[in-house]
C-alpha cells in the first residue's frame, strides 16, 4: 500500500509539473505571440525541413537484370569482410554493402548465394541493433522460396522493414551510412560489370543519370556532418564527387515521349547528363577505390 | 478492487504525458505499400510537420520507369496544407494543388478522397509521372498557419496555434511500358 501511495504521489507531481509547464507556455503566448512563435520555431531542426530522398538497391539491378549485363560473383564483398567491421560506421555501411550484394544476387536469382548474404547481413543487423527485423517468420520466408520474384519481394521487403525500423526510431544518420553503403556497392557492382564504355548504351546513360542521385546523397551527409563519422564519409566520396560534378548537362531538343500515358505529368525530356568515356573510365576507378576502402577494414 | 482503482488514477494522470504521440510516423507506415502494379519504392518518406512551416523533399527520378506519387497528413492539419512539384531539369512547376478543394474532384486536390464514378468507389488522389528523362522533382509542402484566434479583450493579443503532425509522400514505381531499360 506504501508502495502504491508513493507511485501515486511520483505520478502526481510528474504530471503536474508537465501541466504548470505547458500553462506556462499558454501564459507567454498571451503575453508575446511572436515569441511564442519564435519558441516553437527554434525546436525544428532546420536540416529537418528539406528531405534528400536515395533509392535501393534493388532500384539499379532492376534496370540492369533486364539488359545485357551478364552475373558475375566475382564482384561480391567478400563474406568474411563482415568479420572486420568493428565499430558502428563500418558495421553500417558494411550492412550497406551486403544489402546491395544480396538485392543483386536476388535480382539474378542466385537462391544459394542470396541465401549466403542473408546470413551475413542477419550478423551484421545484431551488431547495429536491427537484429528485431529478422524474425524468425522472415528466415522461414526465405527458406521456403521457390522462384525468383519471390526471392526479390523477401529481399525487398526486408530493406523496408528496415528502413521503417530506422525511421521510426529516429536513427536517420544510420540510414544514411547504410544508403551509402548500398549506392556505393551497387554502382560498384554496375561499372564492373558494364566493363566497356559505349556511346548511346542505356547501362551507361544509368550510370551517368546516377548524378542526380549521387547529388542527393552527398546533400543529405552535409545534413549531418557534424558527425565525424559521416564528416569522414564524405571526404572518402570526394574523387566520385569531382567527377559527377563534372559531368555536362546538355539541352535536348524533342525527347522521346511517345510512350507517356494521357493522365501522365511528363517530367525531365529537355536535358540529358552525358558522360564521356574518360570520365567513365574516372568514375569506375573512383567507385573502385572507394568500394575497396568501405569495403575493407579500412573505414 | 483498491489496486485496479490506483492503476486507473494512474492511467489518467499519465495520460497527457502521451499526448503527442501523433507527431510519430508509425501510423503512416501502412500506407506505404505497393499498388498493383505499381511496386513500393524505397524513395517513400515521412516526416513530422508542423503549422507555419515549408517542407521539402527532393525525389530523384529514373528514365525507364512509370512513377505514382500520392500524399498523406495527419488529421490535426485538416488538410491545410499546398503541394507544389517542381521539375528541377526545366524549373516548371508541373503540380500546384491544396490539400483539398470546395470541389473534391479528381485533380483538384492533394489529400480528399473523391467518388470515382467508374467504379463507384471513393478515391484517394495519386498523382503519375513519366520522366522522359532522368531528372530530380522538388517537392514543396507548405502546412499552412492555423488562423488565428481573436479576442475581445484588448488586453490579450492574439494567440497562434501550433500543430504538429506527420506528412507522408509514397512513391510507388513500376517499368515504363516499352522501355528500352
Amino acid at each position: 500500500m506504501k508502495t502504491s501511495f508513493k507511485l501515486i504521489t511520483f505520478i502526481f507531481a510528474v504530471s503536474m509539473l508537465f501541466l504548470f509547464t505547458a500553462c506556462g507556455e499558454d501564459a507567454n503566448n498571451n503575453n508575446n505571440e511572436k515569441d511564442s512563435l519564435n519558441q516553437d520555431v527554434t525546436e525544428i531542426n532546420e536540416d529537418n525541413l528539406i528531405t534528400y530522398l536515395v533509392p535501393s538497391p534493388k532500384d539499379m539491378f532492376a534496370f540492369t537484370k533486364e539488359g545485357d549485363l551478364k552475373y558475375s560473383a566475382n564482384v561480391l564483398n567478400a563474406k568474411d569482410n563482415a568479420d572486420k567491421y568493428i565499430d558502428t560506421k563500418s558495421q553500417e555501411i558494411g550492412f550497406g554493402i551486403y544489402s546491395a550484394d544480396l538485392a543483386y544476387t536476388a535480382a539474378f536469382n542466385q537462391t544459394n548465394t542470396a541465401g549466403e548474404y542473408l546470413k551475413v547481413v542477419e550478423s551484421l543487423s545484431d551488431k547495429i541493433g536491427l537484429g528485431s527485423v529478422f524474425t524468425e517468420s522472415l528466415i522461414n520466408r526465405f527458406k521456403k522460396i521457390e522462384n525468383k520474384d519471390s526471392l526479390l519481394k523477401v529481399t525487398n521487403d526486408t530493406y523496408y522493414d528496415i528502413v521503417k525500423f530506422l525511421e521510426d526510431n529516429d536513427r536517420n544518420t544510420s540510414l544514411s551510412l547504410i544508403s551509402v553503403g548500398g549506392w556505393v556497392e551497387s554502382l560498384y557492382i554496375v561499372t564492373n560489370l558494364q566493363d566497356k564504355y559505349q556511346k548511346d548504351n542505356n547501362i551507361i546513360q544509368l550510370i551517368a543519370d546516377q548524378k542526380n542521385i549521387f547529388e542527393n546523397i552527398v546533400l543529405s551527409l552535409q545534413q549531418r556532418e557534424a558527425d565525424p563519422n559521416v564528416a569522414d564519409l564524405i571526404q572518402e566520396l570526394q574523387a566520385v564527387k569531382t567527377v559527377y560534378d563534372g559531368l555536362e548537362v546538355i539541352k535536348i531538343e524533342n525527347p522521346n515521349v511517345k510512350n507517356a500515358k494521357a493522365n501522365q505529368i511528363i517530367v525531365g525530356g529537355s536535358t540529358k547528363i552525358v558522360m564521356t568515356e574518360t570520365q567513365f573510365n574516372q568514375l569506375k576507378k573512383a567507385m573502385a577505390d572507394v568500394r575497396n576502402k568501405l569495403a575493407g577494414s579500412d573505414v | 478492487m483498491k489496486t485496479k482503482l490506483i492503476y486507473i488514477i494512474a492511467l489518467f494522470l499519465v495520460f497527457p504525458l502521451f499526448s503527442d504521440a501523433q507527431s510519430k510516423c508509425s501510423d503512416f507506415f501502412r500506407y506505404r505499400r505497393p499498388e498493383a502494379p505499381y511496386e513500393y519504392n524505397d524513395q517513400s518518406s515521412s516526416a513530422v510537420c508542423v503549422t507555419g512551416q515549408t517542407y521539402e523533399f527532393i525525389l530523384p527520378l529514373t528514365k525507364g520507369k512509370d512513377f505514382r506519387l500520392k500524399f498523406y497528413a495527419a488529421a490535426v492539419f485538416n488538410n491545410k496544407i499546398n503541394f507544389k512539384i517542381i521539375d528541377e531539369s526545366t524549373h516548371e512547376t508541373v503540380l500546384d494543388l491544396p490539400g483539398e478543394s470546395p470541389a473534391r474532384a479528381e485533380g483538384t486536390c492533394v489529400l480528399a478522397d473523391y467518388y470515382n464514378e467508374d467504379n463507384g468507389k471513393s478515391l484517394h488522389p495519386y498523382f503519375d509521372f513519366y520522366p522522359a528523362t532522368s531528372t530530380t522533382l522538388k517537392i514543396i509542402i507548405e502546412v499552412l498557419p492555423v488562423p488565428q484566434e481573436e479576442s475581445d479583450n484588448p488586453n490579450v493579443k492574439k494567440q497562434a496555434k501550433m500543430n504538429r503532425g506527420c506528412v507522408t509522400v509514397v512513391v510507388l514505381d513500376k517499368p515504363s511500358e516499352n522501355s528500352s531499360f
